[in-house]
């Protein structure tokens, strides 16, 4: 079992490295702070003026966090589908090491790429708070660990597509479509349906900014919105269901990971 | 001797496609053995099969007594491997790639260190160690996948085609440092390249179709595969096809063909008619540049059996 656990580390430590040595990385860093940029300079340019609720604020920015989401679908892409394409899976593969080992161990140094931009975007966050209200309020603390929840979920259902796709492209379009167009049209419909919508991870996710203060952060949202709309998920439920994506996702693609052949 | 490789009955079906029916196969501690069969044959299959990379619809497969399905990381732990045209990380050095994969096989620290420079300076990868691999040539990613499957000194290399689609150059290296690498260990080398098999190997299998054809020392299958002598005789200038019949007539020639300035004869006879043979040629007024005997190649074998089962 330590041997394995060195392998572990061996796999997370030099898949890590290679995610900070492509280019991808730097490309989603910047266009997250270029996100939290456009909040801090456009509300003041175009006179409305930052709200005077820190609160809200914090909501605001907080939405431009949820990018690093996005992000963790080009991370993960190709993952596993990157080894069966490109052929770099016939030297990793014919080695003494389990592929649950190989699968965990890419998904922990994909989650830990991801995770150094949404620290890196809620010290954005913290600071600008800081700057315009000499207060960051401990929401923000919650929201960093909810939306690292998030990405972490997001990840495992990307490296689920990644093991089943023949290419990384393919499974990086794929989970896009799945968690940004399926499950959003999915929630759209409960919702005008009036059905619960708890258990979609699109819904769950929206936890990261409604933890301020829900939905009601946003004025002007509510106008011509279904009744039910502005019920925002609750915390602990939303937890749950990200966990419960991360963990049923994660085992599903080490169990086809380990079946799939090379040919 | 300790059997290092065991394959038993070995089938596999790719949607409904046959890509080996039925080999069985023992490799013996030592022995450098060439699969050898035409594209398509199942040499990669086999090979597959054997690093886990794929599992056999029937039959089993074990390296040193483990099971590569039921035991894989136990079975891997005894193979260096080298399949196809493998790719590396582009963003990895080499040095990088090669202690990702020693402490995968269980290595670390100073013997991993040690390793990985013996294993650079084996290929002469050394000066190369910290450029990204994404700068490299096939040849340099080839030498590379040498150096990885020799990272460990495993007891038992896998090869399938490792100098495919190199220059000749590479294609010379490659075999060169397997030639030299060879001794102590054994060698499973795949190629539908005779010149390299009979470079790297003492033994061969012969397959297609998924099927054994043969499977013994290159010499053994030379002498079972060997009924006429073959003479080549190299003449100053080349006899005419009126001259070439008169060839034909001669005691014990059962088959005569030109091919440039040099006739081939299918020779029935032993050493004595053999130099009657030649007297007889130099009285019908041919200038002899050399004459010589050529034993049957691999490639006269393996060519036979192949073509039977076509």
């Amino acid at each position: 079992m330590t041997d394995e656990r060195d392998k572990l580390r061996a796999v997370a430590k030099y898949e890590f490295m290679k995610h900070l040595r492509r280019k991808r990385f730097y490309v989603v860093l910047a266009l997250a702070i270029a996100v939290e940029m456009i909040v801090l300079i456009a509300l003041p340019l175009l006179g409305a003026g930052y709200p005077s609720n820190v609160m809200t604020m914090a909501a605001l920015l907080s939405m431009g966090a949820t990018f690093p989401t996005m992000g963790a679908v080009f991370f993960a892409g190709d993952a596993i589908a990157g080894e069966f394409e490109g052929k770099t899976g016939y030297v990793l593969f014919p080695n003494p090491v389990r592929r649950s080992t190989i699968v965990l161990g890419k998904y922990l140094a994909c989650f830990s790429a991801i995770a150094l931009v949404v620290l890196a975007l809620y010290g954005v966050v913290g600071a600008s708070l800081l700057w315009i209200y000499r207060r960051v309020p401990v929401e923000v603390a919650g929201s960093m660990a909810l939306c690292l929840l998030a990405s972490g979920a997001v990840v495992a259902v990307t490296f689920f597509f990644s093991s089943i796709s023949r290419g990384a492209m393919g499974a990086t379009v794929t989970t896009l479509i799945f968690i940004f167009v399926v499950l959003s049209v999915v929630e759209s419909v409960l919702l005008m349906a009036g059905q619960p919508r708890w258990f979609l991870l699109s819904y769950a996710s929206d936890v990261v900014v409604t933890i301020y203060n829900g939905y009601g952060a946003f004025a002007g949202v509510r106008e011509g919105m279904p009744s039910g709309a502005m019920r925002s998920p609750d915390v602990g439920t939303s937890v749950a269901v990200m966990v419960a994506y991360l963990v049923v996702f994660l085992a599903l693609s080490a169990a086809i990971t380990r079946r799939r052949e090379m040919t | 001797m300790r059997e290092a490789i065991v394959i038993e009955e070995l089938c596999k079906y790719y949607n409904g496609f046959l890509a080996l029916d039925n080999l069985s196969l023992k490799i013996a501690e030592d022995d450098d053995v060439g699969l050898l069969g035409p594209n398509g044959a199942g040499k990669t299959t086999t090979i597959k099969i054997l690093c886990g990379l794929i599992s056999p619809s029937s039959g089993r497969a074990y390296i040193y007594g483990a099971d590569v399905v039921e035991e894989r990381e136990k079975a891997l732990s005894h193979v260096g491997a080298i399949i196809e045209t493998p790719e590396f990380y582009p963003y990895l050095t080499p040095e990088e790639v090669l202690s990702y994969l020693g402490r995968l096989r269980g290595m670390s620290g100073r013997t991993l260190e040690d390793a990985i420079t013996e294993a650079l300076e084996r290929v002469k990868l050394r000066g190369w160690a910290k450029v990204k691999i994404g700068k490299f040539s096939r040849g340099m990613k080839q030498r590379l996948a040498i150096a990885q499957a020799l990272l460990h000194n495993p007891p038992i290399l896998i090869l399938d085609e490792p100098a495919l689609g190199l220059d000749p150059r590479g294609m010379v290296e490659v075999r060169e440092m397997l030639k030299e690498v060879r001794e102590r260990r054994t060698v499973f080398y795949a190629s539908h390249i005779l010149s390299e098999i009979t470079q790297v190997c003492d033994k061969v299998a012969i397959i297609n179709r998924g099927r054994l054809l043969a499977y013994d020392s290159i010499d053994n299958l030379r002498k079972k595969f060997e009924s006429k002598l073959k003479i080549e005789v190299e003449m100053i200038r080349p006899p005419s096809a009126r001259q070439l019949r008169q060839i034909g007539r001669l005691d014990d020639v059962a088959r005569v063909e030109r091919v440039g300035n040099k006739v081939l004869i299918e020779f029935e006879g032993d050493r004595e008619a053999s130099a009657k043979l030649m007297e007889e040629i130099r009285r019908m007024g041919h200038q002899l540049v050399s004459f010589r005997t050529v034993g049957i190649t691999l490639e006269d074998v393996y060519l036979k059996l192949v073509e039977e089962t076509i």
